[in-house]
């Protein structure tokens, strides 16, 4: 039996193997499974040190996009939570001020059109506190975009935002007078004032239907505000006085290069600012002149000067008292010296021995000769209160400059 | 205290300022102007930092847009500074702000502070650059609607030719920016905006022709006629099919029109005294439906005369050549069969309408004429339209040759038989000469064929034969009437023009019309003249008055007027009399001796129809006429309906029950049950409820007691 078996077994291997329908090919005997797939090799240890820190830097990135998206948050206390938030982290992370500070300008100053007042208040503060004591040269490339939003603010349909927009529109023109170049006032200087025509209420041209009384007594405190930024605004813009402080040093000698005798282009200290040539207004879509003098800046606002006068007088006679008894609001005081310090910066122009403008001399003039009437009542009524005589003062101050350029 | 002037309304929100605006522009002014500049500066924002919320932006575009008209010169430069805005950055827009652009332009065209050309100068370019579909969309649309707006009260012709030649301009471009190359990749080609500026141009033209704003006019079809040329596909076949398509509507608008002949009159008075029946009900409706639309119909402007759009080609010679070698024997041009068959539909139909000689073509449809080709009868019948009788027979020959080798023989189906019998029979009858009379006597052999088709096809070539040239068929074929006219027959030559019609057509008819009413005249016109006047009156030559307003009766007419009515037709009973008595010489020609009026005319369009109805009752069933269209259906002949499947049976009769209610009284329609236990009871058959019965009358005595105090009981429980 053994026998038959080993020759069954013998002639198995030789014998043929019949194919079935529907059944797979028999495998062969030798036949090696290579379905399989090579796997990683994982070493869990490997990478335990720095994920920690990883991790740490991750988590911070995180929570500052966050703090990021949060500012386009629907529910307005949200924003404002969310902004005080970020004022402190960036404060807390200085690196981050210098690393996007670009960023940071673009995402806030949308929230000078904020309907809350609260956003807007802890805006202002975040401006004040963090984004204006960055380095003026990282400053510089955005302040534009804060302009923008400030000009669309000074001409936005809700009173309140329009009321608040000079507050950051100071904020910019402080950070413009210590540290800024010039060039970023000329490039916003025409649309500024534009917005603050229809802000005053001064109009440009005469075909509009004027209104009798300027101020709402309710807002006295806004619009003193408003005029005191103009004011600022335009001595910063044409005062020659102010021109000196604006312009930045021209050219640093210390260079390094200098000892190793290498040439150096003399303008190189300017070069070395990210927004050198921005006053050349190469890639912006509307078209500026290339103002960036005081004397060129007095022409472009031509135009605007006939309101500006308008508006003064009214402003002065609405806010100086004539009589003893008239009631006087507190700001007053004030509009009156911002009146005086705006037609002082004016009187240099406009008296100008090359100023052709005929019109606009008899227009000063007059409005000169009125103040100087009232001034003489001012005097006799309210010599003695400590304010009113401050203003006599620069009155005196201003007529005898007034006298010199008229004797010129 | 002084009193404070009011102050006034100070506008919180830009809807609200716009009411205010629009009632006092004047007083508002610096608040426009503070809007103004405000939009200026959101603009300059938006256009360093584009964002997705657009909401304010939008806003302050249509609150300006609406009320610039009041300060035109703050805002003269609005229009443009949106298009240049548009046509710079339109891509790169979310969609609302573009179709908000699109809009306030608009409203800026209707309030005519932009002319249209110069809006439709701004919107073409961007069709053709604008990567979105829906803004593409809202173009169109609007483009589209100022074309007709314009054109509505009159045609606006210098508007129309500025955007005919922006729509060329497109078709053009989008042929250039096409390459044609073959993808081998399964991929799904995506059409450049380019190449698709082109559809959108094709499809306006189609559309605005279509509202008969543009039909007729030659500059359109010529746009078209660039379309069927561009090497891009979907243009192409669009431009074909518009040639293809815009022929046919005409006709079928006709067709309705005859098919509405019905006498309604007639069926209104049916209807009040037969059986009132769903289906006479529906007949009603349905005519009256129509009724409704041949009102509306007659409404509507009277609309220009609708030529066919290959008439006003310009030069249909040049355009069939190009079509030939641009799209069919292009070896850069690849088509699909189907598509090429389209286009072979226009070049032939082209070649049959204005009898063209593309001799190129012949040859090249030599390779598609075997039975095996797929929609092979399309190609015989494209065949039959590219023939007409100026082309010359050495050309034809051998097509018609080929297609009785391969399909007139033995060992092919019937059908093929007859297809090829009947495309014969068409070509002979545009082209006769392309016969010889051996294949004649050949194929006329068929005409004893057990198969019905052949037999018809074979009889019909033999019927065209006996017309054109009776000596080709053999003897016993020629008919009688053909044999006898044998003799004096002009036979036709080479180069003659088939079926020109001799003076005016149907003159005979209207001659044998006067003449017999000449006869009932003058036997009526003694005791009812009445009769006679009317007549005459329609019949006759009385004057140019139209026919109509003689016939209308108008009920506020003046006793006067009618009085002169009468008179005037006692005048014109004269004429007709002096008339009849001329009419009594026999003349040969009626066109040679009088006038026709247009009262003759239009009998005489009655009678030929009449005459054509009677034909087609009476006489051959078919007749030659050379139509430039012929469809693939005759050439297949009557076929024979297979007989169906379970399932077709099954869809035929499901077909039939779709939209019919069920059968069945209609008595329970609204009681969906069925009838309650003891009504069934009722209707029982005795014999099966016998044993109740009986259980309840055998009962003792004493049962019968003590259910009835078991009743009397219950209704005491059930009182108390």
């Amino acid at each position: 039996m053994g026998k038959s078996k080993k020759a069954k077994a013998k002639r198995a291997d030789f014998n043929k193997q019949k194919l079935k329908v529907g059944k797979s090919k028999q495998l062969p005997n030798n036949f090696t499974d290579t379905s399989f797939r090579s796997k990683t090799l994982v070493l869990p240890t490997q990478a335990t040190i720095e994920k920690e820190e990883f991790t740490h830097d991750a988590k911070d990135r995180a929570q500052f996009s966050h703090l990021i998206g949060m500012l386009k948050h629907h529910n307005a206390s949200q924003r404002q939570e969310s902004l005080d938030k970020l004022s402190h982290y960036v404060l807390s992370h200085p690196g981050l001020l210098t690393t996007s500070t670009s960023l940071l300008a673009k995402v806030t100053s949308p929230l000078i059109l904020d309907e809350s007042a609260q956003v807007r208040e802890s805006l202002y503060q975040f401006f004040l506190k963090v984004m204006f004591t960055i380095d003026p040269n990282l400053l510089e490339p955005n302040v534009g975009i804060m302009f923008l939003y400030t000009h669309s603010g000074m001409t936005h349909i809700t009173p309140s935002i329009r009321n608040d927009s000079t507050r950051y529109l100071s904020l910019i023109l402080k950070a413009c007078r210590n540290k800024l170049s010039s060039s970023v006032l000329s490039l916003h200087w025409r649309k500024t004032l534009e917005c603050f025509s229809s802000l005053l209420g001064w109009s440009t041209d005469s075909a509009s239907v004027k209104r009798t009384s300027v101020f709402s007594k309710k807002s006295t405190t806004n619009l003193i505000r408003h005029i005191s930024v103009c004011n600022e605004f335009l001595h910063l813009g044409i005062d020659p006085n102010c021109q000196s402080k604006t312009a930045r040093s021209a050219i640093h000698l210390d260079y390094p290069y200098m000892e190793q005798n290498i040439v150096v282009h003399p303008q190189y200290d300017q070069l070395r600012t990210p927004s050198s040539f921005s006053y050349l207004s190469l890639f912006s879509a509307s078209k500026h002149d290339l103002v960036d003098n005081p004397q060129f800046r007095f022409q472009n606002m031509l135009p605007f000067i006939p309101g500006l006068l308008d508006f003064t007088r009214d402003a002065w006679s609405d806010a100086c008292p004539i009589v003893k008894d008239f009631r006087t609001g507190s700001g007053s005081s004030k509009i009156c010296q911002t009146v005086l310090s705006i037609l002082d910066v004016l009187v240099n122009y406009i008296l100008a021995s090359s100023f052709e403008e005929d019109h606009l001399k008899k227009q000063f003039m007059k409005i000169f000769e009125k103040i100087d009437r009232e001034s003489g009542l001012l005097q006799a009524n309210f010599a003695a209160e400590q304010e009113w005589k401050s203003i006599i003062n620069q009155f005196e101050r201003f007529k005898k400059k007034v006298d010199d350029l008229e004797e010129e | 205290m002084v009193k404070r002037r009011t102050a006034a309304v100070l506008p919180i929100n830009l809807p609200h300022l716009q009411h205010l605006v629009k009632k006092d522009p004047k007083s508002y002014r610096d608040e426009f102007l503070q809007q103004w500049n405000h939009y200026e500066t959101v603009r300059e924002i938006f256009l360093i930092q584009p964002s997705n919320d657009v909401t304010e932006f939008n806003s302050l575009i249509d609150f300006i847009a609406q009320t610039c008209n009041h300060y035109t010169d703050i805002t003269k430069d609005f229009s443009k500074e949106l298009m240049d805005l548009l046509l710079k950055n339109h891509d790169q827009f979310p969609f609302e702000l573009s179709e908000k652009i699109v809009q306030a332009l608009v409203l800026l065209k209707n309030k005519s502070a932009l002319s249209p050309i110069a809006l439709l100068q701004c919107f073409f370019p961007l069709f053709s650059s604008n990567p979105s579909r829906t803004f593409r969309e809202l173009l169109y649309e609007q483009v589209s609607l100022a074309v007709r707006n314009a054109n509505k009260k009159a045609k606006d012709d210098k508007l129309n030719k500025a955007v005919q030649a922006a729509l060329f301009t497109l078709v053009e471009t989008s042929d250039t920016a096409s390459v044609t190359h073959t993808d081998y990749s399964n991929k799904k080609h995506e059409y450049s905006p380019n190449e698709l500026s082109g559809m959108w141009a094709v499809k306006m033209v189609q559309d605005l022709w279509k509202r008969n704003i543009w039909s007729g006019d030659a500059r359109a079809v010529n746009i078209m006629k660039t379309a069927a040329l561009s090497n891009n596909t979907k243009v192409m076949l669009s431009g074909v099919y518009f040639f293809l398509g815009a022929d046919t509507q005409g006709e079928e608008e006709e067709g309705s029109d005859e098919e509405e002949d019905t006498d309604v009159g007639r069926l209104k008075h049916q209807s009040t005294i037969n059986k009132k029946t769903r289906s006479r009900e529906t007949q009603i409706e349905r005519i009256r439906a129509r009724m409704k639309k041949k009102e509306k119909g007659k409404l509507a402007p009277p609309t220009n005369v609708n030529f066919p759009a290959l008439q006003l080609l310009y030069d249909p010679q040049g355009f069939a050549e190009e079509l030939f070698e641009k799209q069919l024997v292009n070896s850069k041009r690849s088509l699909s069969m189907e598509h090429k068959l389209v286009v072979l539909r226009l070049l032939t139909r082209l070649i049959g309408n204005h009898k063209l000689t593309v001799l190129g073509l012949y040859s090249y449809m030599m390779k598609y004429l075997t039975p095996y080709q797929r929609d092979v009868t399309q190609f015989l019948a494209c065949l039959a339209q590219a023939s007409h009788e100026f082309i010359p027979p050495d050309v034809l020959e051998p097509l018609i040759r080929k297609i009785a080798d391969e399909f007139v023989t033995t060992g092919v189906a019937n059908e093929v038989v007859c297809a090829g019998i009947n495309a014969i029979r068409e070509v002979c009858a545009r082209s006769p000469f392309a016969m010889t009379a051996d294949l004649l006597q050949d194929l006329t052999e068929y005409k004893s064929s057990k198969d019905k088709g052949v037999t018809m096809a074979s009889r019909g070539l033999i019927s065209l034969y006996r017309e054109v040239a009776p000596d080709m068929l053999k003897k016993k074929d020629r008919g009688k009437v053909a044999s006898m006219e044998l003799k004096d027959r002009i036979p036709i030559r080479f180069g003659e023009e088939l079926n020109v019609v001799h003076g005016i057509e149907g003159l005979e008819l209207l001659e044998k019309y006067k003449n017999e009413i000449k006869d009932d005249g003058n036997e009526e016109d003694d005791d009812k003249w009445e009769v006679a006047d009317n007549d005459s009156d329609s019949g006759e030559s009385e004057g140019w008055v139209n026919l109509k307003s003689d016939d209308d009766i108008d009920i506020s007419d003046s006793e006067e007027e009618s009085n002169d009515k009468i008179n005037t037709e006692g005048t014109s009973e004269d004429k007709a009399k002096s008339e009849d008595n001329e009419n009594k010489q026999e003349a040969s020609n009626l066109a040679a001796r009088s006038i026709l009026t247009p009262a003759d005319l239009e009998k005489l369009g009655e009678l030929r129809e009449k005459a054509n109805v009677d034909r087609l009752v009476h006489g051959p069933k078919r007749v030659h006429d050379n139509d430039a269209v012929v469809d693939a259906y005759d050439i297949e002949g009557p076929r024979k309906r297979m007989k169906d499947d379970r399932e077709g049976r099954l869809a035929r009769v499901m077909e039939g029950r779709e939209g019919r209610e069920k059968y069945g009284s209609k008595s329970n329609q609204f009681n969906p049950t069925s009838l309650s236990n003891k009504r069934k009871q009722k209707t029982k058959n005795f014999m099966m409820i016998k044993h109740k019965v009986k259980g309840k009358a055998g009962r003792s005595l004493m049962q019968k007691r003590k259910s009835l105090r078991d009743h009397i009981d219950r209704e005491k429980k059930r009182i108390k």
